[in-house]
């Protein structure tokens, strides 16, 4: 039977290391993605990543599952975040070295044809730069959304703002990122499509 | 190229599938913390609830309470022994001369046995009043307990001693039946009778005193 996330931090709270493995296992994936796509750092996410697990470890004994787990945890880590930026705000939103870096730690994809993989690293590197051009505010709420699994009114509690302007910033947000990948799908078909035609022509010239 | 708020249709969809933005992006979700991070976090879990490592602690072994606890026992008897020694020594130390009184009383009565009539028949009585019996001393007591492990100069003290002893014994017997003959009073056995059996006592707690010093020794 599974177990709700509030009674494995319970039961953890009582000792059971075991009910902190499983909730480690469910979370770690999707908070590390989060941090990761925040910072564009792996280094950096990974620091982060350790600090949100050990406040959480630190405060089993206060925990009280009056709301969901998700909420808690994303609230440690979006606190968290909020406050390596303000630690370090040149280099989190800046640094081309470490966006290079974040790059270099995304996986291969599922394709492994030499064309496919340049596509995608393509439409990573053009999501990358789109998620970099969001406003933070929108960025929180976007990676949020996608990445903790939370409603938009647990986000809105997360940030600190209305569900109405919870939600905007998600329309916002999705928008831009569309269109960046649309666009840069669109300009990719038609050089496909210019180079197709020039590889028939050229035979035919020559 | 403008960029405003998604269609409201379109959003809604995205909103109710909760899938990713968009398909290529499913790569994305195999990024995932590296194993080191993993055993990290899981032992400051552990950590965290089964705290610092205990201390190891100085054990004594196991035979040191019996052992102490007998030694205890040990010291204490000795102690008491000496102390009831020294008391017995100091009791001892007041009586030397009723001892040679009554040695000196075994004596004659062995050398030469008194006639009957040496005895007046009124004075046997007050005799066996008066005269009390010879105290304990040390060498008597250690006739008593007489064993096969006396030294020679114990053992000669002891043969003494046991033939002053049967004298004193010897003249007991004849003093009490003169007595009877006498006087024909039943009464003065009665009299001696308990003496007796006060002297063994006497001699038996003697015999505890040697074995103490002994043991002290």
């Amino acid at each position: 039977m599974d177990l709700d996330d509030g009674e494995l931090m319970l039961r953890y709270a009582r000792g059971d290391l075991r009910a902190f493995e499983t909730l480690y296992q469910r979370h770690r994936g999707g908070l590390y993605r989060y941090l990761s796509r925040h910072t564009r750092n792996p280094e950096s996410a990974n620091d982060l990543f350790q600090e949100v697990w050990s406040k959480v470890i630190a405060s089993r004994e206060r925990y009280e599952p009056r709301a969901k787990f998700q909420t808690f945890l994303y609230r440690i880590a979006h606190n968290c975040f909020v406050d390596y930026c303000r630690r370090s705000t040149v280099r989190a939103e800046v640094s081309g070295d470490a966006q290079e870096d974040w790059q270099g730690s995304l996986p291969a994809p599922d394709d492994d044809r030499p064309d496919s993989r340049a596509e995608h690293a393509q439409t990573v590197a053009r999501y990358k730069a789109a998620l970099a051009e969001l406003p933070a505010e929108q960025r929180d709420v976007f990676l949020l959304y996608e990445e903790s699994g939370l409603s938009l009114e647990e986000i809105a509690a997360i940030t600190a703002v209305g569900p109405e302007t919870a939600k905007s910033r998600l329309r916002y947000a999705v928008s831009k990122l569309r269109h960046a990948l649309g666009t840069a799908s669109e300009l990719s078909a038609t050089r496909s499509e210019v180079v197709a035609v020039t590889a028939k022509a050229v035979p035919e010239g020559g | 190229m403008m960029t405003g708020p998604e269609r409201d249709d379109e959003f809604e969809a995205y909103l109710r599938r909760r899938v990713r933005i968009d398909r290529r992006l499913r790569s994305l979700d195999r990024l995932e913390p590296p194993a080191e991070l993993d055993q990290i976090i899981i032992g400051q879990a552990r950590h965290a609830i089964q705290g610092a490592p205990p201390v190891p602690m100085f054990r004594a072994p196991r035979w040191a309470l019996p052992m102490g606890m007998a030694a205890t026992i040990l010291i204490s008897l000795s102690v008491l022994l000496d102390l009831g020694v020294r008391d017995a020594i100091r009791k001892d130390a007041g009586r030397p001369a009723v001892l040679t009184r009554a040695h000196s009383i075994s004596a004659a009565a062995v050398a030469a046995p008194a006639p009957e009539s040496a005895f007046p028949t009124n004075a046997a009585p007050a005799a066996i009043e008066t005269a009390p019996w010879p105290p304990l001393s040390r060498t008597v007591t250690i006739e008593v307990s007489a064993s096969a492990t006396k030294a020679p100069a114990e053992q000669e003290a002891a043969s003494a001693s046991e033939a002053s002893d049967n004298a004193r014994s010897r003249v007991s017997e004849q003093v009490l039946a003169t007595s009877r003959l006498r006087t024909g009073d039943a009464s003065v056995s009665a009299r001696a009778e308990p003496l007796q059996a006060s002297w063994q006592a006497e001699a038996q707690m003697a015999v505890v005193t040697v074995i103490g010093t002994r043991i002290h020794q």
